[in-house]
């Protein structure tokens, strides 16, 4: 796995937020308010997650006529053990049981 | 109310527009990615605070270009070397240089000219001064046919800062080219 400094508050916030439903993929825009960040913080923190490998990314076909193609954005596996190692025990837990019962 | 949404929402796709372009160089997926969440995001006040964020998000997170880089030091040098030097021969040498490399870089196609014009220019005064007699009050030095000679000393400096400048140039150019628009 990739060696990382550690993560600050912010990029905890992402990684915690992008780990509630770690198979799906999320919006910039969503996740911003999922996180509690601005925009002007999450995108550095999404392009770096995205560069160490810690994150997945694909354009999505627009859900509606005249609208452009989103980008769309998921844990990696590796992005996914980083998570859960910066989360508690009980939250490690707690992760696995939903998980098991999606 | 709805005019000044209307604004908002001018100003926000503008300031996303901005960071898209200044992201699109090192960044292109993240270009088209801001560019794309900006219509998603719910209008008015929230729009223009998020794609505020973006612009600054842009300034953060453009990698440093070494060529801009390479030619901020550059600049910074001369500027030193001028300022330092008390000899006028040198910060002419500086000027013709810089002026070169400027206008190679504006005109890639005449760097050549360029080079040839510019570091003509000293010795074509001083002739003109020495033939006509036309001159600053303070320049009383009437220069020999082998003094105005020497002064072509000044073209291949110019010639090879107009040549930089051309390859500056090009290769900015062949860097916007390759990035998607």
């Amino acid at each position: 796995m990739v060696r990382l400094r550690s993560a600050s508050r912010q990029t905890r916030c992402v990684l915690s937020a992008l780990l509630k439903r770690p198979g799906a993929w999320r919006h910039g825009y969503d996740l911003a308010r999922e996180a509690g960040l601005s925009s002007g913080t999450l995108y550095p923190i999404l392009i770096r997650l995205h560069e160490r490998g810690l994150l997945d990314a694909q354009w999505q076909a627009p859900a509606a006529r005249g609208r452009p193609p989103r980008h769309a954005y998921r844990l990696s596996a590796a992005g996914a053990a980083y998570a859960r190692s910066l989360e508690g025990p009980e939250a490690v837990a707690l992760t696995e049981v939903r998980e098991a019962l999606a | 109310m709805t005019s000044a949404r209307s604004l908002s929402d001018g100003l926000s796709h503008e300031l996303v527009r901005r960071a898209a372009r200044r992201l699109r160089i090192a960044y292109p997926d993240w270009a088209e990615a801001v560019l794309a969440e900006h219509v998603a995001v719910e209008g008015g006040m929230p729009r223009l605070l998020w794609a505020a964020g973006v612009w600054i998000a842009s300034l953060s997170v453009v990698r440093w270009d070494r060529g801009y880089a390479a030619a901020l030091v550059g600049a910074l040098t001369i500027i030193t070397a001028y300022q330092w030097s008390a000899d006028e021969s040198m910060k002419t040498v500086v000027l013709i240089c810089s002026l070169s490399l400027g206008l190679g870089a504006l005109r890639p196609q005449a760097h050549v000219v360029t080079g040839l014009v510019v570091g003509a220019v000293v010795g074509a005064v001083n002739a003109f001064e020495t033939l006509t007699g036309i001159h600053p009050g303070y320049e009383a030095v009437h220069h020999s046919l082998a003094r105005l000679l020497a002064f072509i000393v000044f073209i291949p400096p110019a010639l090879v800062a107009s040549t930089l400048g051309r390859r500056i140039s090009l290769a900015v150019s062949d860097r916007l080219e390759r990035s998607p628009t």
